[in-house]
């Protein structure tokens, strides 16, 4: 509690908007503006590790990409120690880039399968011109990949002569190379197994003790995230209806947090009858709270008004007018 | 018995190269009994499944072992039999709906051909037929739905989709191949909930295969853990689950992140360290198991039953 005080904020997002534009079907020459992530706002702190949480289609990837400057949000900010990183110039961007490392989902699809271990960790210090001399930039090397425990020798290997779980540690590697303050990790053990899960989980929970780094952690395993996080957001149709910290895990959650947990199937117990039906169509969705076409608690305000996040108590929050 | 499964063993050609996948599989399966098959990726679930019903590739495999269905040995059968059997009695739903399911037909048409091939139906009652089964797997406004195509659909209601389809011929098995993997959790316990029912009212039977052994548990009565293309460990849920007798089971069960054992302080997950490694003699957990003795390295642990129903492969019990 105390420790919390004083950590420092480091990112803040605030009012963050993304539309995409999108035909229902091939034929169709309107394009329609589908919400990926609607008026997000967000603070994280130095060192901590945040895991954000949500069904498929929720808009955490497009979060994702927004902070990481991969897409250009259509309102909001971005504020990195206080400088808005969405009005950068081309020289300060790149040594944001430096700073701020994605991880993602499929290790395969974001190495490239012509370069060895060696080749994909040399390339960015080269672009970043760091570590200059092939020697130091070769020592570098060695070190980081005894860092995520891969052995010196896999630096001849190609990606495709690695499994997923030491392919993941490359990518982790290429992320580490530049020694950034902050990673965006996006589904980072959705595509292995929870035995090699576990490995890469503790590798990044070590990292983030011995470099204070700042993580956010995209899963849709609520399970996996309660875990590993110092704090949770749910996010629901673009919107973050929850903020917690790990001793708010055992209270009341907003409805929809309450649907995934009893969803999340354990032992010892039957899956309890779900009675929500499926998500709602981003592109029809109606006015008030998002989760109303699901919510079992639905009251009349829900259709007409929109909840706004609110602090239930110190640093838990909830979007609901339940609370 | 309505399925046993003998000595099952499978190759696939590599280059050269004979490689094995299955390397002795063997399991029986009874009139509306439940049985989950578990493992990590590549241990040879599909495989397995795929096995059973006669749909591994023929050329660059080769397979030895038998397979029952009732008293019929699958692999003797001609292939219109296999045809029948296929479907009719034993049905099989796919991890990947969208790859399964024909993009230029809508679902209504491609489940009601299925019933008119079979049973000779009008197209209006198969339609008719087809919108019923539509209604029993729990698809909203199933008329409307009838004239869909598979893009048209979200993941849950496609798997609803596939589901109908793999039930509308009254399978007496159903072959679930990691139905819900793709799926939402939310969704998945719907899935679930509603694969439970339909095995309860239809008294069918179910082979469920998941890579998760907590999803397994919400719906099996037995359990087989697969590692390297072999059977390691077999029991009721309960014997699986709480008391595992295999090294690779108990680490298994240990790395699974539960949500009943969230704790205030943040800690590292238990792990099962190592990956997967080849071995042509041996126990095949050898590189990775925390217990392992001299003897595991000489010789391939027999599947022995030290426990009443609880068998395992593994030296630890000799
Ligand atoms: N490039 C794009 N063009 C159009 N629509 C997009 C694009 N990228 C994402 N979307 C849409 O935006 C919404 C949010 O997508 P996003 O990928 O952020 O979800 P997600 O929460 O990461 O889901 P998942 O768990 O499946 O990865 C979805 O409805 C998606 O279809
Ligand atoms: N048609 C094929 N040709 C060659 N090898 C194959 C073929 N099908 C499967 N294999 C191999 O057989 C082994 C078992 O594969 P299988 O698909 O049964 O794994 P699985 O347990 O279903 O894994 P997953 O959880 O990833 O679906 C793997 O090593 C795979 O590469
Ligand atoms: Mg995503
Ligand atoms: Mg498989």
């Amino acid at each position: 509690m105390i420790k919390e005080l004083h950590l420092k904020n480091i990112l803040e997002v605030k009012n963050l908007t993304k539309f995409y534009l999108v035909k229902r079907h091939p034929f169709e020459l309107k394009k329609r503006p589908l919400p990926a992530v609607v008026n997000f706002s967000l603070t994280l702190r130095q060192g901590e590790l945040f895991g954000l949480v949500g069904e498929s289609g929720c808009g955490k990837s497009t979060l994702g990409k927004l902070i990481l400057l991969l897409e250009t949000p259509d309102q909001g900010e971005i504020k990195w120690k206080g400088q808005d990183i969405t009005k950068l110039s081309s020289r300060e961007l790149k040594a944001w880039r430096r700073r701020c490392q994605p991880i993602f989902q499929d290790p395969l699809a974001s190495l490239n399968p012509r370069q060895t271990v060696e080749q994909i960790l040399e390339e960015p210090l080269v672009v970043h011109n760091l570590f200059r001399g092939k020697r130091l930039r070769q020592r570098k090397i060695t070190r980081i990949l005894q860092e995520v425990g891969l052995p010196a020798h896999f630096k001849k290997r190609y990606p495709h002569e690695l499994s997923g779980g030491q392919r993941q540690r490359v990518t982790i590697a290429r992320a580490l190379i530049l020694e950034p303050e902050f990673i965006v990790a996006d589904e980072p053990t959705s595509a292995l197994d929870v035995s090699v899960q576990a490995q890469i989980v503790n590798l990044l929970l070590d990292i983030q003790k011995s470099r204070n780094i700042t993580y956010l952690f995209i899963s849709h395993d609520l399970s996996l995230v309660a875990h590993i996080a110092d704090r949770i957001g749910v996010m629901y149709m673009g919107q973050l209806v929850e903020i917690m910290a790990r001793r708010h895990f055992q209270t009341n959650h907003h409805p929809y947090t309450e649907c995934l947990l009893k969803a999340i199937p354990s032992f010892g117990k039957k899956p309890l009858s779900p009675v929500l039906g499926e998500p709602p169509n981003p592109l029809k969705l109606p006015p008030g709270c998002p989760y109303q076409t699901r919510c079992p608690y639905k009251k009349r305000v829900c259709s007409q008004e929109k909840p706004a996040l609110k602090q239930i108590t110190g640093g838990h929050l909830i979007a609901c007018h339940l609370f | 018995m309505l399925l046993r499964v003998e000595n099952l063993r499978v190759w696939f050609q590599n280059d050269q190269n004979w490689v094995k996948a299955l390397s002795g599989i063997s399991f029986e399966l009874n009139q509306s009994e439940s049985i989950g098959i578990v493992g990590e990726s590549g241990s040879g679930k599909s495989v397995t499944a795929l096995a059973i019903l006669r749909l591994l590739p023929e050329k660059g495999m080769r397979i030895k072992g038998k397979v029952w269905f009732e008293d019929k040995d699958i692999y003797a059968l001609s292939s219109q039999e296999l045809c029948r059997l296929r479907g009719k009695k034993i049905a099989m739903i796919f991890q990947d709906p969208l790859t399964a399911l024909n993009p230029v037909f809508t679902v209504g048409e491609q489940v009601s051909e299925c019933l008119r091939y079979h049973y000779n139906l009008s197209k209006s009652q198969a339609k008719e037929q087809t919108i019923k089964i539509f209604q029993d797997v729990g698809i909203p406004a199933p008329e409307s739905r009838f004239f869909a195509y598979p893009h048209q659909l979200s993941g849950g209601m496609r798997q609803r989709v596939m589901i109908a389809m793999a039930l509308a011929l009254r399978p007496k098995i159903l072959i679930a191949d990691e139905p819900t993997t793709a799926l939402d959790v939310t969704i998945q316990a719907q899935i679930l909930k509603l694969l439970q029912e339909i095995k309860d009212r239809q008294k069918m039977s179910l082979v469920f295969i998941s890579h998760d052994l907590t999803v397994v548990a919400q719906i099996v009565e037995r359990v087989l853990v697969m590692y390297a293309g072999a059977i390691i460990e077999s029991g009721s849920l309960k014997q699986v689950c709480e008391s595992p007798l295999h090294p690779y089971t108990q680490g298994l069960l240990n790395s699974i992140p539960r949500i009943e054992e969230i704790s205030q302080e943040k800690r590292r997950l238990p792990v099962l360290c190592g990956e997967r490694q080849e071995r042509e003699i041996g126990c095949p957990f050898y590189g990775r198991c925390p217990k392992k003795m001299s003897i595991c390295l000489k010789e391939r642990p027999p599947f022995k039953e030290p426990i009443s129903g609880h068998k395992v492969a593994c030296w630890l019990y000799d």
